[in-house]
């Protein structure tokens, strides 16, 4: 039975767990080892749960968030592409 | 360990013991004469509803956080306060030809009739016998107040501390 | 055929639109025209809705206003749309996105893919990992690419990407950017204001309870009269632009540019002079065995099927958590019609939301469960129930007190996370601050947090309509003042929103929230962001 963190992932509490104990201890890290906060929902979803667990493991506060770059929700590659600008 | 040995903010509601203490339920006598609001809020929520719509202007609010307070002798029993509160936390009680009756807020279905019967509810939930509809009063549907404001009538004029929800059964 | 509407309410009226026909799977299903696709699948009984990536778990409905992700499906040929989000259109073809490993889905759920594990394999010999990768892909049935151009309009083909400049830009129209445009519209030129999704309000439009706080502002009215009200003053509006379904997808500082998606999948490009971010909240959620169950929604979730598209969300339910938006969730399920099993909440000093919604609740036999907390959602492919567990004084589980609750769904009211990520993009100074649900930016007493940009509402901190409203409206009068426009009476009104913010704040239940208020705005916003930058954080 599973307990899920990140659901974009399938990112469990285990694999975090397991992950910070293999010393990827800090967010940038943690989300680059098992995806946690990189899916569809950018970490709407799993975001402040993921800190908890990690700030609870090292017994930390909460300090911040991993750099959030654009897009912050899933766009169609073909929106990006333009062949005309209209400009008002 | 009983709900009574917990604090009203852990039951989620205040027994009659707790209300009686703090002066939120009428003396019989007053409830013998006329209709009186019982104004069930003991929190300092920011809210003014009751304050402002009472034209009796028996109900007191020393400022938009303290809890209304009612002035029974002045109290025409004219549930205006009743329909307002946004907590559903005011209702009116009466003793009337040695029956008592309780007036509630009500936004469930089905739509209670006059001579519907009903269930009377206590505070937390239990049975306590049942009634009938003397007074449905229609407020518009989806409108600011509770869509209605119903008074029922109950055989135990001592019930009328106790009553505070129905299940309309109908006829 | 099962039909899960709700045709009879003691409040609200629910304006479906015209009868349609869509397809799922090739399965005709009755839809409405006002509904989603995800709420027109719900009302057919529909519970699951995509497998996930990997363990190819079922999953459905959650949050219900495009934030999460689970309910993505193939609609007329185009992979991963968001079915809470997207409008039913008579004769639809709605697919599930499968793949041949979802009949695997027993056998991987035993199995415990470890990040730390996979990502490593096949990296030794080099050759293999191509062709491993290629197999991995079709394991995971995230969607496909239509066969033939059919599901794409070829006229989008010829993309136009649409750029505006504007004085003010207010991202997000709940109660707290409505506001925030009605003040600012009545004093510059040229606003405009975004929502993703088709209709203004926020939250709002959910909401059936009557509202606290003064009778001036807005007690006594139910949230959706409210949000019919702002949108009818903004409407009549000259000033305001306003675009429904525009997502605000990134800024970018150094251009000044906000991107923003738009339905037909083109993008408008807005410049503005100065910006309100008022984008509201995300809600949290519970880690606990199978949480992710078809069955498992967030409290607002729950609202938003049952008074926005008044479709039941279950039979029997369970409600985790004692704070206002659990008791009112739990009092519109009464309403409907839905019996609730109880309420269930780790406190056990005292229910955390006001007592008077507590009330509402328990004396229509509804019980509160104190010191309880879920650990685990029964079912394969949806709820069937739950286990609670009691809990010591250290929150732990005592042991053998586990139960199991009946239910056919889980409603999980835990709080919300003021929604950080568009305002992280203005690089503001960002604190985390619990008292407020999470991360929010520094601001100082004009609701500043850059330069050009401010905030309102819950994503400045978490707390009422009524609040959002009266930040709006401050936030609005500062951006215009700061445009330039404006004059004393300005000035007067600025007072007596904040005159009245205070007084709303004035109870014991925005203590914490005043604590950490006090704690927070600065003097110098600038000063702020130029430390920001040069520490580079």
């Amino acid at each position: 039975m599973k307990q899920i963190v990140c659901t974009c992932h399938d990112v469990t509490k285990e694999d975090i767990e397991a992950a910070i104990d293999a010393g990827y201890d800090d967010i940038e890290t943690l989300k680059r080892i098992t995806g946690v906060t990189t899916g569809q929902c950018q970490g709407k979803r799993c975001m402040v749960l993921t800190l908890n667990i990690l700030a609870n493991k090292k017994s930390l506060s909460i300090e911040e968030t991993t750099k959030i770059r654009a897009p912050i929700d899933p766009i169609p590659l073909g929106a990006l592409v333009t062949t005309e600008n209209i400009t008002h | 360990m009983s709900e009574l040995d917990l604090s009203p903010a852990q039951r989620g509601y205040y027994s009659l013991h707790e209300l009686d203490q703090e002066n939120i339920l009428p003396p019989e006598n007053k409830m013998r004469e006329r209709r009186v609001a019982v104004i069930e809020c003991m929190e300092d929520i920011p809210c003014n509803p009751c304050g402002f719509v009472c034209r009796a202007n028996t109900i007191r609010k020393e400022s938009l956080c303290k809890p209304g307070v009612v002035d029974w002798d002045k109290c025409t029993g004219c549930t205006l306060c009743v329909s307002v509160c946004p907590g559903m936390a005011i209702f009116c009680q009466m003793i009337l030809d040695g029956k008592g009756q309780v007036t509630v807020p009500y936004e469930l279905l089905p739509d209670p009739k006059l001579g519907d019967s009903v269930e009377l509810l206590d505070r937390s939930g239990t049975v306590v016998g049942k009634g009938r509809v003397v007074r449905p009063t229609y407020q518009a549907k989806g409108d600011a107040h509770p869509r209605w404001v119903v008074t029922v009538e109950m055989d135990n004029p001592k019930m009328v501390d106790q009553v505070r929800a129905i299940r309309v059964l109908g006829e | 055929m099962e039909d899960w509407r709700i045709y009879e309410h003691p409040i609200l009226e629910f304006d479906r639109g015209n009868e349609v026909t869509i397809y799922l799977d090739g399965k005709p299903m009755k839809a409405y025209s006002n509904e989603t696709v995800a709420a027109a699948l719900y009302a057919n009984g529909v519970r699951v809705f995509s497998k996930s990536i990997k363990y190819h778990r079922p999953r459905g409905f959650f949050c219900g206003i495009g934030r999460c992700s689970a309910c993505m499906m193939e609609v007329d040929g185009v992979p991963n749309v968001k079915t809470c989000v997207a409008r039913v259109r008579d004769g639809m073809h709605v697919k599930m996105q499968k793949t041949f490993a979802d009949r695997l889905t027993p056998f991987l759920n035993m199995m415990n893919l470890s990040p730390m594990v996979y990502i490593k394999m096949f990296t030794k010999p080099g050759f293999l990992y191509e062709p491993a990768m290629k197999i991995m892909r079709q394991f995971t049935g995230k969607g496909s690419f239509p066969k033939d151009s059919t599901g794409y309009n070829s006229e989008a083909r010829a993309k136009t990407q649409e750029e505006i400049s504007t004085e003010l830009l207010i991202v997000g129209a709940g109660p707290a950017g409505l506001s925030a445009a009605i003040e600012a519209g009545q004093l510059s030129k040229d606003v405009v204001i975004v929502d993703d999704k088709d209709r203004f309000g926020g939250q709002l439009i959910k909401q059936t309870h009557m509202f606290f706080s003064d009778v001036k502002y807005a007690a006594g009215k139910r949230g959706y009269k409210l949000a019919n009200e702002l949108v009818k003053k903004l409407s009549g509006m000259k000033t305001v632009r306003a675009f429904t379904n525009t997502t605000a997808v990134g800024y970018y500082p150094s251009e000044n540019i906000m991107l923003l998606l738009r339905p037909d999948n083109t993008t408008l490009r807005i410049r503005a002079k100065k910006y309100i971010v008022s984008t509201g909240a995300y809600e949290k959620t519970l880690v606990f065995e199978n949480n992710d169950l078809p069955g498992v929604y967030g409290a607002g979730g729950v609202q938003t099927l049952l008074n926005v598209y008044g479709i039941k969300p279950g039979k029997m339910g369970l409600m985790i958590g004692t704070g206002n938006v659990s008791l009112i969730v739990a009092y519109h399920l009464l309403q409907a019609g839905i019996d609730v099993k109880a309420i269930v909440a780790p406190s056990f000093r005292r229910v955390r939301g006001y007592l008077v919604h507590a009330a509402k609740v328990r004396r229509h036999g509804i019980p509160i469960i104190t010191r309880h907390t879920i650990v685990k959602a029964l079912g394969n492919e949806k709820v069937n129930g739950a286990v609670i567990t009691k809990l010591d004084d250290g929150y732990r589980p005592i042991p053998e007190t586990e139960r199991v609750i009946d239910c056919d769904f889980i409603c999980i009211g835990v709080g919300l996370n003021p929604a950080y990520d568009l305002i992280q993009l203005f690089n503001p100074k960002m604190v985390f601050v619990p008292q407020l649900g999470g991360f929010v930016p520094v601001r100082d007493k004009q609701f500043r947090i850059t330069e050009n940009a401010y905030v309102a509402g819950d994503c400045s901190g978490i707390e009422e309509a009524t609040t959002a409203v009266l930040e709006g409206r401050l936030s609005g009068l500062h951006a215009a003042l700061s445009l330039g426009y404006g004059d004393d009476s300005v000035l007067q009104k600025i007072d007596e929103y904040e005159w009245a913010l205070k007084e709303d704040r004035n109870s014991s239940f925005s203590t914490a929230i005043r604590t950490a208020l006090e704690a927070i705005p600065v003097e110098n916003i600038e000063e702020v962001i130029m430390n920001n930058v040069r520490t580079g954080s």
